[in-house]
């Protein structure tokens, strides 16, 4: 079978990622700590903000935590296994592209198995740590509900983002310098770490209908708060659905276009 | 002085000639001022003052603070860094000007560039449509013009440092990114001092790093006296001198450890 044939091809790539990250302990380390670094510096910003001024509206110091960590958690999956779709701009220009598809293998599963961080994996743990705490601060009783929710924010979100990071970085097949427009796309992302409520209804609209941020990690929180009448656990499949769709038809256009470079 | 001039120039070359990172820069700077401004401006729609601080003042201070804080992400750590790690040093070091003058003549370039094209512009622009205030009387215009000119020392110092790390490891990006977000939090790029804990908010005030941000915008918002203003000026000159030396004591050292590779 199929699947099973790449359950064993990610393993092997896993694998080559783990020694990656062994071989140079001291470089581990300094990734790891540059990582949370630059997460806790946003996160201190606004809790210094919310601590002082008794939170923002009904956003309390906890659950402020709590969207910041989820939000880090996506990050950091994303950063773990999904990187080297920022890499497709590169493989388009140097004619690497041309390897996948020669192997029997999908040139998309080729592609993400390239580069690993496992680093990103240990800086997960600590913000799984703070999304737990959090959670306990809120009182949140964790029923079914909140669990199923949780599983399916943490598949979902990753397919939303890590979908939207390639529909952008995909641009490429046409564009020159194509990433340009995914980096914009990245710089934006910062909006959704903080709740989107206190920005005006065109950025919330904006991260809601035209780049579906904000369900990664705004939405969800609300579900779990039980702040919303959107049915979240419905609208996260599909919208992931939507965001998959369309990565999946980018890439395979492009793919299809790609005809290798003249050296 | 006309080694100074040619460096400068050389620097404002090379910033032409990669006009669209300058371009991504200013995007980046103004989706984190527009991040705060609306997190600010959520705050005080329940309050008048925060800490002596009304509405226009924070968001004056939003503006200056990302817009100084944003020289950060840049420096000469990183190209230097690079020229350890490709063998470039060896061509420094032979040149007839001390490196380490080579570099400040690059920074007072990158420094003068940023206040040309982006500080001036952006904080104008930036106060007239978010509605911030203009500088408090000339005096202090003066004094956060001295203070801001300064400041370029302590970059210089730090970011020197950080580029001599990269004489130990390779890693210099996850250390550059580690700088940069510790740089900013400290400072008051983020959140202004006051909002730490106040045995926190006494030490940096008089760390190097409030001289950056923190001081400067403190005095163009009049929030000093004049007393305080020149002592804390004082200090950040003290603060230059210290890390001179220690920095050029440091820099002594590793340059003995250069072991250019071949090829």
């Amino acid at each position: 079978m199929r699947w099973k044939y790449y359950a064993k091809l990610w393993l092997c790539y896993m694998r080559i990622g783990l020694l990656c990250m062994t071989q140079y302990p001291a470089d581990t380390l300094i990734w790891l700590i540059s990582m949370i670094v630059r997460e806790a510096c946003g996160f201190i910003g606004i809790l210094a903000v919310a601590s002082v001024t008794g939170g923002l509206g009904t956003w309390g110091f906890y659950e402020i935590c709590l969207l910041f960590s989820m939000c880090a958690v996506i990050e950091a999956i994303g950063q773990a296994f999904f990187d080297n779709v920022w890499s497709i701009d590169k493989m388009i220009r140097r004619g690497e592209m041309d390897v996948f598809l020669i192997r029997p293998a999908s040139p998309f599963v080729q592609m993400l198995g390239q580069i690993m961080h496992f680093q990103a994996v240990l800086s997960m743990v600590v913000y799984v740590g703070i999304l737990a705490w959090s959670i306990h601060g809120i009182g949140l009783s964790v029923g079914v509900r909140e669990i199923v929710l949780l599983v399916e924010y943490v598949i979902f979100g990753t397919v939303i983002n890590s979908g939207i990071y390639t529909i952008f970085n995909s641009l490429n097949f046409w564009i020159v310098q194509g990433d340009d427009i995914a980096v914009l796309v990245q710089t934006c992302r910062e909006f959704v770490k903080y709740p989107l409520q206190v920005f005006p209804a065109a950025i919330q609209g904006f991260f809601t209908y035209v780049l579906p941020l904000g369900f990664v990690a705004y939405y969800p929180v609300l579900g779990l708060l039980g702040r919303t009448d959107m049915p979240v656990m419905i609208l996260l499949p599909c919208v992931a659905a939507l965001v998959a769709g369309i990565a999946a038809v980018i890439w395979r256009l492009g793919l299809k276009g790609y005809n290798s470079t003249g050296t | 002085m006309k080694k100074l001039y040619y460096l400068i120039r050389m620097t404002f070359q090379t910033k032409f000639a990669y006009i669209k990172a300058f371009w991504f820069n200013i995007f980046g700077t103004a989706v984190s001022i527009l991040i705060y401004y609306f997190l600010w401006k959520y705050v005080f729609q329940s309050r008048d003052e925060l800490n002596g601080f009304t509405a226009v003042e924070i968001t004056t201070y939003v503006i200056i603070s990302r817009l100084l804080s944003s020289q950060f992400s840049g420096g000469i750590n990183r190209e230097f860094s690079e020229w350890v790690q490709k063998g470039n040093i060896v061509v420094e070091l032979l040149r007839p000007v001390p490196l380490v003058f080579t570099l400040f003549g690059k920074r007072v370039g990158e420094f003068l560039f940023f206040i040309l094209f982006k500080g001036i512009p952006v904080s104008i622009l930036a106060t007239f449509i978010l509605g911030g205030t203009g500088p408090d009387g000339a005096a202090n215009f003066a004094l956060f013009l001295i203070s801001v000119f300064i400041s370029i020392g302590l970059m210089f110092w730090i970011e020197v440092m950080v580029g001599l790390i990269s004489f130990f490891t390779l890693n210099s990006y996850g250390i550059g990114y580690t700088k940069t977000a510790l740089m900013s939090i400290l400072s008051g790029g983020i959140v202004p001092l006051f909002l730490f804990p106040e045995g926190v908010e006494k030490v940096l005030d008089y760390m190097p790093f409030a001289g950056m941000v923190s001081v400067p915008v403190h005095i163009y918002l009049g929030k000093y006296t004049a007393a305080e203003a020149f002592s804390f000026i004082g200090l950040q000159i003290i603060w230059v001198a210290l890390l001179g030396i220690g920095v050029m004591a440091f820099y002594r050292f590793a340059i003995k450890k250069v072991v250019v590779q071949g090829g």
